[in-house]
């Protein structure tokens, strides 16, 4: 009898315990994704996620492991790192049989030239702009 | 009747645990919507060089404390407003973007005085659609030169970004922010209550409804 009283705060704790473990939120990616759009019809388009906690970017790859950029090898050009995450993005979800060597450097190109494009809008259109 | 102690060791113990229980049950299902903070002081009403998403007229104000560098800003802009659009259509709110920065880099400075300006004599859309994409964007020398040409194009942009004023409503921004003993971007603050941080645009949404229902 003296035993059994002990399964009250026994089971109480149990469920304590399996409505702690199972509540429990994951943590929110903090990480912004962003599609580009402009490549060449042969290229599926990329998702690029730059994880904002100082974690290397990466592309998204929607068949199995993501491509991620490397922040030991950025360069002014490539601030991120990215010329081989890019290559390896475009060899596999790239039609690359047909894809000349200028071909290649055009998609790198359209995969960091979103903020360009973004810049050149900004310029043309925030100041003394009229339709 | 007498407990023995077994039972009383026992009660106790189940009772810390109810207790436990109900706390953890409380934390889990009270919406964070209902925690109401009162701001510790009274906000601004709206300034000429706020960025405003929204009419001037709108019924209901929506102070935004916010940094460009902060990805639950960012989130906010890509989530949330869009969802808010039927609200500001109908005229009955209106978000309030307070660019705080506690940065000392001249670049980032020089960047946020160009988008108050911009907002202020021109036309703010892309820039803000640039910096929501790639805040990082104003450190580079293309931009800053694209702010040169700003200057140049129009002298009102100029004198906003060169003069004080923009300086100014920057620094009252931050100072606000200090008062209002905000912690972070993105703050919310309406009817002088204060939400920190970032909320899903259905917990926003209830937030909006509530206060538009008082």
């Amino acid at each position: 009898m003296k035993k059994k009283i002990y399964l009250l705060p026994l089971s109480l704790l149990a469920i304590f315990l399996a409505f702690n473990w199972s509540c429990e939120t994951e943590d929110e990616n903090d990480e912004l994704c962003e599609a580009f759009d402009g490549l060449p019809e042969y290229c599926e388009i990329p998702t690029i996620c730059c994880p904002t906690d100082g974690g290397d970017c990466y592309y998204v790859n929607p068949d199995g492991e993501n491509y991620y950029c490397d922040s030991d090898l950025a360069t002014d050009t490539d601030p991120d790192g990215c010329a081989q995450a890019e290559n390896a993005y475009i060899d596999d979800h790239c039609d690359t049989t047909a894809v000349t060597k200028s071909i290649r450097a055009e998609m790198h190109k359209d995969l960091s030239q979103f903020t360009r494009k973004l810049m050149q809008k900004a310029r043309e259109q925030s100041v003394c702009y009229t339709n | 009747m007498r407990l023995s102690k077994s039972h009383i060791i026992a009660y106790t113990i189940s009772l810390v645990i109810i207790v436990l229980l109900a706390i953890k049950l409380w934390q889990h299902y009270s919406p964070k919507h209902l925690e109401k903070v009162r701001a510790k002081i009274s906000v601004a009403k709206q300034q000429p060089l706020d960025i405003v998403f929204g009419n001037e007229s709108a019924g209901l104000s929506v102070y935004m404390y916010a940094s460009y560098n902060c990805s639950y800003c960012r989130k906010f802009f890509t989530e949330v407003l869009p969802e808010l659009e039927s609200f500001i259509e109908q005229n009955q709110i209106k978000i309030i973007m307070r660019l705080t920065s506690k940065s000392r880099d001249d670049r980032l400075k020089r960047a946020l005085k160009a988008a108050v300006c911009v907002n202020h004599y021109g036309n703010f859309e892309h820039l803000h659609k640039l910096l929501l994409h790639d805040p990082k964007v104003v450190y580079t020398l293309d931009f800053q030169n694209m702010i040169d040409e700003f200057s140049t194009k129009d002298p009102f942009v100029g004198e906003c970004i060169d003069g004080e004023i923009a300086a100014q409503h920057l620094e009252k921004n931050l100072k606000e922010f200090n008062q209002l003993e905000l912690k972070g971007t993105p703050s919310f603050v309406i009817n002088d209550i204060v939400y920190q941080g970032y909320r899903e645009p259905e917990l926003f949404k209830k937030i909006i409804k509530r206060h538009l229902s008082k």
